[in-house]
């Protein structure tokens, strides 16, 4: 056996492993100083610091003092840092690859906070904003007066209905006038008639002397009557015309008439003169806090996605996370009769402390895998003295399925004080809130990229202040001024970074009704000058409408004569009589001969 | 550094046996190229001290064999990926790992497995090549170095000094 095996190593063991165990038991705490700097420089890109480590050995706990993470957008700052954090860690778990803390306490939060000194930044943040669209207030706000054009101007407009329509029916008459003149030239004249007429009695007058005689009147009278057939065709459709030339003036003389009103129309939805009455104020001075605060909300949640986010479609941290573990392994995790997450916080504990208040943070169960123990992460948030005043409280619940993650949480707040919010500040008009208690309760939902959310507040005891160049603007700020109480419904919906906003407020009726008065007085005037301006605009052309409309009477009624002349001379049964005269005096002759 | 040098000089040219400095190497193979705080890492250190193998040579090696291992670290971790994912494994891997001390050994880490994996199945090779190529050393390479004036200049050197002195002690 001696041969083989030294039992003295034994003790050379021993004295190994005692010299490697104390070596890192003494350089643990710098050992994790050094690593927790350089791994959450490595995820935030940019400096962090840590004024030092403890760590105690039995129960392993590891308390972390004064954390300092530089804000890579603004190196002057951090954009966390906290006064101690400490962490109760199961060693067992460890050693078998989880990280499992018992409890978690982190004190002294404070985001933003100015730097000692300027911190290094390694690469931008990788986290983006998403580009936020949305319209501006401003066009929401009906401004009429600015908006009101000059009546003369839109006069002038030939794009107005009213200037087409005319330049239309003047043109249309004269091309059906020239088209009637055409066939009215045509036509038998008068005169022609007469003619007619005259030869007609000649020829009933004639006596029929002989067959011949006869058949020579026949062939005149045939001749008379192919001219009678000729000229009537002419005034047959000299009469088709005239039936459509009058449709069509008579269409163009509604389109005229109709002209103004449809202007008008054009005209009030192009100033939104139409929609003054249902202006959304609530929205209007309410609207850019609310997506002001729902972008801070966006802004920490792209911040902790990466964290939280599903396994399922990998992002670039996550394949730089993949690239990592291709270096440093991974931990491969199988079915457990009590399985873990790779890592997981029973319990938590945070203070924040922020120029809005302190508030405390409880958690339980923070993971970012929740499939392995099926129990979500509840957040419970509170805080005494929201800006110096009332309690607010914030439940949610987050889980993480593998295939999505939900959140789904609800907030209240009482008698919270707000002092000069402002609610909207342009040009034409500032407005703000100068005191009010306000309370509120809303509900959020968080599933797969979308957000629902329903928030409702009451405001009591508001007074404003504010100040407004234009008379409507001053309608507005006295008739808020009166209002003391008012309630504000908020929704919020659709894809996380570009949601819609739904808010509506009883404020809207008592702003809607106050300065309806002076908006409707304002309009009501503007359209009746404009009434008038384009009324006068087509009176002309009406005018030469009755005219013109009498000249066409005339020619309807020469040409009805005309066609009943001729009519008159077509039935005319000359060939008839002169036939019955000459059988008559044949008779009579062959009479005289047969005795 | 130039002592521990000395001392796997002075191993190879010792007395110890070709098998002996060979077993030291591939036994600090598996060490060098595995994680360092392994469990394994633990009873392959114990075998090393219990086992008549070369310790100079067994310390010599894992410092070699460590930086090795850094170089090779992502093919090891790729080699256990695929061992532990593998889908006619998962039940061989479902059941050792109700075993507490396969979650204690790290085997279901992919690197620590892939290492080792690499580090055992290379185990018998490096034996034998090792103690060829000490004896290739003993017989041909020594003789042949000993011309070169670079080594005369080095047998000259402090560092060949304190390499005679630790042969005259007759350290291990």
């Amino acid at each position: 056996m001696a041969k083989y095996f030294r039992w003295q190593g034994l003790l050379g063991f021993v004295a190994t492993i005692t010299f490697i165990t104390a070596l890192l038991l003494i350089l643990a705490p710098s050992i994790a100083k050094v690593g927790l700097e350089k791994g959450i420089a490595w995820y935030s890109g940019a400096e962090v610091n840590i004024d030092d480590v403890e760590i105690n050995w039995s129960p392993l706990a590891l308390t972390i003092n004064h954390l300092q993470i530089t804000d890579n957008e603004n190196p002057s700052h951090n954009v966390i840092a906290f006064d101690q954090a400490s962490a109760g860690i199961d060693v067992a778990q460890y050693l078998f690859g989880h990280l499992l803390i018992e409890e978690l306490t982190i004190t002294g939060i404070r985001f933003d906070q100015e730097r000692d000194n300027v911190g290094d930044v390694y690469r931008d943040a990788n986290t983006s904003i998403a580009d936020e669209t949305v319209r501006s207030v401003e066009q929401q706000m009906p401004s009429i007066e600015s908006q009101l054009p000059e009546i003369k101007d839109i006069l002038n407009d030939s794009s107005l209905l009213t200037v087409k329509a005319s330049q239309q029916l003047e043109l249309t008459y004269q091309q059906e006038k020239q088209k009637l003149n055409l066939l009215k030239s045509q036509l038998p004249s008068k005169q022609a008639l007469q003619e007619y007429q005259a030869q007609v009695k000649q020829l009933s007058k004639s006596k029929v002397k002989s067959v011949d005689h006869f058949n020579r009147l026949k062939q005149e009278l045939e001749v008379l009557k192919k001219q009678f057939k000729r000229d009537r065709k002419l005034v047959k459709s000299a009469k088709l015309q005239l039936k459509e030339s009058k449709g069509n003036i008579t269409k163009a003389v509604n389109a005229v008439k109709s002209a103004p009103q449809q202007d008008w129309q054009q005209l009030k939805s192009k100033y939104q003169l139409d929609k003054v009455d249902n202006a959304d104020f609530a929205h209007i001075l309410f609207g850019e806090n609310a997506r002001q605060y729902y972008q801070q909300a966006e802004s920490i949640y792209l911040r902790i996605k990466p964290f939280i986010e599903s396994n399922n479609s990998e992002t670039t941290a996550e394949k730089e996370q993949r690239q990592q573990s291709l270096a440093t392994g991974r931990f491969v995790q199988f079915i457990d009769e009590n399985p873990l997450p790779p890592w997981l916080v029973k319990q938590a504990y945070f203070q924040l402390t922020l120029p809005q208040g302190s508030f405390e943070f409880q958690l339980s169960e923070l993971t970012n895998e929740h499939w392995h123990r099926n129990k979500p992460t509840l957040i419970t948030v509170n805080t005494a003295k929201l800006l110096s005043g009332g309690d607010a409280k914030l439940s949610a619940r987050v889980f993480n399925n593998i295939e999505n993650i939900t959140a789904q949480g609800d907030w209240q707040f009482m008698q919270v004080p707000v002092t000069d919010a402002k609610l909207r500040d342009t040009d034409s008009l500032s407005l703000a809130m100068a005191s009010a208690n306000v309370a509120g309760i809303g509900q959020f939902s968080f599933i797969d990229s979308k957000i629902e959310s329903a928030n409702e507040f009451n405001i009591s005891n508001a007074s404003y202040t504010g100040a407004s160049t234009s008379s409507i603007g001053r309608a507005l700020l006295a008739a808020i001024g009166d209002v003391e109480q008012f309630s504000l419904s908020v929704g919020v919906a659709g894809q996380i970074n570009s949601p819609s906003y739904r808010v509506k407020s009883d404020l809207d009726n008592v702003i809607s009704k106050a300065i309806a008065v002076q908006l409707q007085q304002k309009i009501a005037t503007f359209q009746r000058k404009l009434q008038s301006g384009l009324n006068q605009k087509i009176s002309q052309t009406l005018q030469m409408d009755k005219t013109e409309a009498a000249e066409f009477a005339d020619t309807e009624t020469l040409l009805n004569d005309t066609d009943k002349a001729l009519k008159k001379l077509m039935k005319s049964k000359i060939a008839d009589n002169k036939k019955k005269e000459l059988e008559d005096k044949l008779k009579k002759k062959l009479g005289k001969l047969f005795g | 550094m130039l002592t521990l040098l000395a001392k796997l000089l002075k191993a190879l040219n010792s007395e110890s046996s070709p098998r002996q400095i060979a077993l030291a190497i591939a036994l600090a193979m598996i060490i060098g190229l595995t994680p360092t705080l392994s469990l394994h890492n633990l009873l392959v250190l114990l075998i090393a001290f219990v086992l008549r193998v070369n310790l100079s040579a067994f310390f010599a090696a894992v410092a070699a064999f460590s930086l090795l291992g850094l170089g090779l670290s992502a093919i090891f971790a790729s080699v256990g990926e695929s061992l532990l994912t593998h889908a006619n494994l998962s039940e061989f891997w479902q059941g050792l790992y109700q075993f507490e001390l396969l979650k204690l050994a790290h085997f279901h880490h992919t690197l620590t497995l892939g290492a080792f994996f690499c580090a055992l199945i290379s185990f018998i090779p490096m034996l034998f090549l090792s103690q060829y190529l000490v004896i290739r050393y003993r017989h041909h390479l020594k003789t042949f170095t000993e011309r070169f004036k670079i080594v005369q200049a080095l047998k000259a050197s402090k560092f060949y000094r304190l390499y005679l002195n630790l042969s005259n002690k007759g350290a291990v």
